[in-house]
């Protein structure tokens, strides 16, 4: 394929790969998530943006959806589009029991991961989450130029 | 899968003369990185380490966790009254740093000359 054809400009594609729920795999998916976008003509800062929303959302879902359990996987589906990349990912778990009226106590770590919804909405355009029976899922679009940036 | 975080401990002097701590850190920066960060930061003699500096010229991965621990550091800093900048930060994760407000606890440079003019 030349450097000038991309594959947005091509057809739509669609990339999947499965990670075991395993710490440092999420970064398997970030290399893939990475080489699409790069295919697709994204600039080296929104593939940096990429891989960090990736990274947080696998962890995520290794740590909370999979609580950790290796014999679970995480799916990582890369939808490139036109002028999008839609990116899902999804646990093989039941998430988090939170016990309502329970206070969390509060330390430096906790924050951090609090943290880590409100960065990832910084480096991501757009996105939705949600749990049903058989899995939590974390879905979201990163734009090849997004609204409003004057080098896009 | 993650690339074991390294730390080792540097002596130099700032601009103004004053000594400063290097921590140089390499690999990952992850939740299994607290020794490397935290223990490498607590073995530094408190009275004599004023000015810290933190390196992150040879990491190529910092995730929630690893930020968590380098707030944590800064904190403990922040008590023991010492100053903390850092450098050798990719622009990705200039700004990431700086969206979690680390630069209000530790100024954040391109490089090892320009943190130590500032010290």
């Amino acid at each position: 394929m030349s450097e000038s054809k991309t594959i947005a400009a091509l057809k739509p594609t669609t990339v999947e790969v499965r990670v075991p729920s395993r710490m440092g795999f999420e970064k398997v998916a970030m290399s893939t998530a990475a080489s699409v976008a790069k295919l697709m003509g994204f600039r080296d800062d929104r593939i940096e943006d990429l891989k960090t929303a990736l990274a947080e959302a696998c962890i995520n879902a290794i740590e909370h959806g999979n609580r950790l359990n290796e014999k679970m996987s995480v799916g990582v589906v890369l939808s490139a589009g036109v002028d999008a990349l839609e990116v899902k990912v999804m646990d093989d778990g039941k998430g988090m029991n939170r016990q309502p009226g329970k206070q969390d106590r509060p330390d430096i770590d906790q924050d951090a991961r609090g943290r880590r919804a409100a960065r990832h909405g910084h480096v991501s355009d757009s996105g939705a989450g949600g749990r049903s029976g058989v899995g939590g899922r974390h879905r979201w679009q990163q734009q090849l130029c997004p609204a409003g940036d004057p080098a896009g | 899968m993650q690339n074991e975080t390294k730390a080792r401990v540097e002596q130099l002097t700032s601009a103004a003369g004053h000594p400063v701590a290097v921590l140089r850190f390499e690999g990952d920066i992850a939740s299994t990185s607290k020794d490397a960060v935290i223990g490498t930061y607590k073995a530094l003699p408190k009275a004599s380490t004023p000015l810290v500096l933190l390196d992150f010229t040879k990491v190529d991965y910092i995730n929630s966790s690893g930020i968590a621990l380098v707030i944590q550091l800064l904190i403990e800093a922040s008590n023991c009254k010492q100053k903390v900048c850092a450098f050798g930060l990719s622009a990705h994760f200039t700004k990431v740093f700086t969206m979690v407000g680390i630069p209000k606890y530790a100024g954040l440079f391109a490089d090892q000359t320009a943190a130590l003019a500032a010290l």
